[in-house]
């Protein structure tokens, strides 16, 4: 649940204190590159477990040099490539994972 | 001006059938007594433009809490200078639309402007920029030589083509070899014979050399980086098969965390479908061979 009011630069309401965060919301404060609000957490929570750990190591790892072989750079050739890398490398991985559901 | 780059960007058309709108809500802003309503009924005389405004004013793309019924309203809250930009980014595309698909994938294409559009306004935003619509213009644009090559110089375009799969070379190596110039130069001088504005054009020129753009480092580091987001989220095409070299200073010219990566790509993600729909549904009409 938000907190706080989240306003925009310009002072416009954009979420009211007591609302509670939904998708709708996530993609205003996306919108207007609000990276942090102030909220309290309520009921039960369902954390998304890392795609990563759920893909197969072999996988895993077939997937990784595929995105390797697409980078002129390598992958560690600075922090934000690093970081770039990791984050597409969880959006493949999810993506995989969407494609071929794997078995418990 | 060389003169083959001069014979490639002479007489493309730069407003396609939007350049009666631009030319009259220029007419009302200059009026000292025009109102809000009188960009509006201008905007309203064409109902492709305002469906399209309105779509993107209810849109995640703006993530306005309430309804906007009106151009009217549209414009009070989007700003004038800002609808000003979406519509140059209607027009543009629109000049473009009837590039077949014999070369490229051109909604792929497409769909990597408009990511990395929506990905330099994203940042710019983060950045706290001002008129943040013009980086998503200048995003945009970024590969607008290619759209130039691709409807000019197919030949040379397959040339272009060959040369990258028979060595390992980025895409604007193998235009440089072919041509003697890249996409960028080629965006830079249709859009100087435009008259675009300078941060728009530097923006284009400078995509692949933030650093090397003068006071216009960090318009064109904006773009740079949206355009290495969306290359390595393998968000569309555009034509080029590597996601091309980071530039390392134009992240630290920006100033940004690396945490704020993830939130652009999300909305990236949220706002391509509806810019997709907003800006590629193009009527056939002034479409440029």
């Amino acid at each position: 649940m938000v907190t706080v009011d989240v306003r925009n630069l310009d002072n416009m309401l954009l979420i009211p204190a007591g609302c509670e965060l939904s998708d709708r919301h996530i993609n205003i404060l996306s919108a207007w590159g609000i990276a942090e609000i102030q909220v309290e957490a309520c009921g039960d929570s369902e954390d998304s477990a890392d795609p990563l750990q759920q893909l197969p190591p072999e996988t895993l790892e077939q997937l990784t040099l595929e995105l390797q072989a697409a980078f002129w750079e390598p992958a560690g050739a600075g922090p934000v490539q690093q970081e770039v890398f990791n984050l597409v490398l969880r959006r493949r991985a999810k993506q995989v994972l969407e494609q071929q559901p794997l078995r418990p | 001006m060389n003169p083959a780059l001069n014979h490639l960007i002479n007489g493309i058309p730069s407003l396609g059938s939007y350049a009666r709108a631009i030319a009259e809500l220029q007419s009302v802003l200059d009026h000292p007594h025009s109102t809000l309503a009188d960009l509006g009924n201008v905007i309203e005389k064409d109902p492709d433009l305002t469906a399209r405004l309105l779509k993107l004013g209810n849109s995640s793309f703006f993530g306005f809490p309430n309804r906007l019924e009106t151009v009217a309203e549209a414009v009070s809250v989007i700003g004038i200078q800002q609808v000003q930009d979406l519509i140059l980014a209607s027009s543009v595309v629109e000049v473009f639309a009837g590039i077949g698909a014999d070369l490229a994938d051109m909604e792929s294409f497409w769909k990597h402007s408009l990511a990395c559009g929506i990905g330099a306004r994203c940042l710019a935003i983060a950045c706290q920029m001002p008129k943040a619509e013009k980086f998503f213009v200048a995003g945009l644009l970024h590969d607008l030589g290619r759209l130039v090559l691709f409807s000019r110089a197919p030949n040379q375009v397959v040339e272009i083509f060959r040369l990258c799969q028979s060595r390992k070379m980025l895409l604007r190596e193998a235009e440089v070899s072919i041509l003697g110039f890249d996409h960028a130069t080629i965006g830079e001088a249709l859009m100087r014979s435009w008259q675009y504005p300078a941060n728009l054009v530097n923006a284009v020129a400078y995509h692949h050399h933030p650093m090397s753009a003068g006071v216009y480092q960090l318009e064109s580091s904006l773009v740079h980086l949206a355009d290495y987001l969306v290359h390595a989220m393998q968000m569309g095409r555009s034509g080029e098969r590597f996601v091309p070299p980071l530039n390392e200073k134009a992240w630290e010219r920006v100033g940004l965390a690396t945490s704020i990566l993830e939130s652009v790509i999300r909305s990236i993600d949220e706002q391509i479908e509806i810019v997709q729909e907003a800006f590629l549904n193009v009527p056939e009409k002034a479409v440029h061979r």
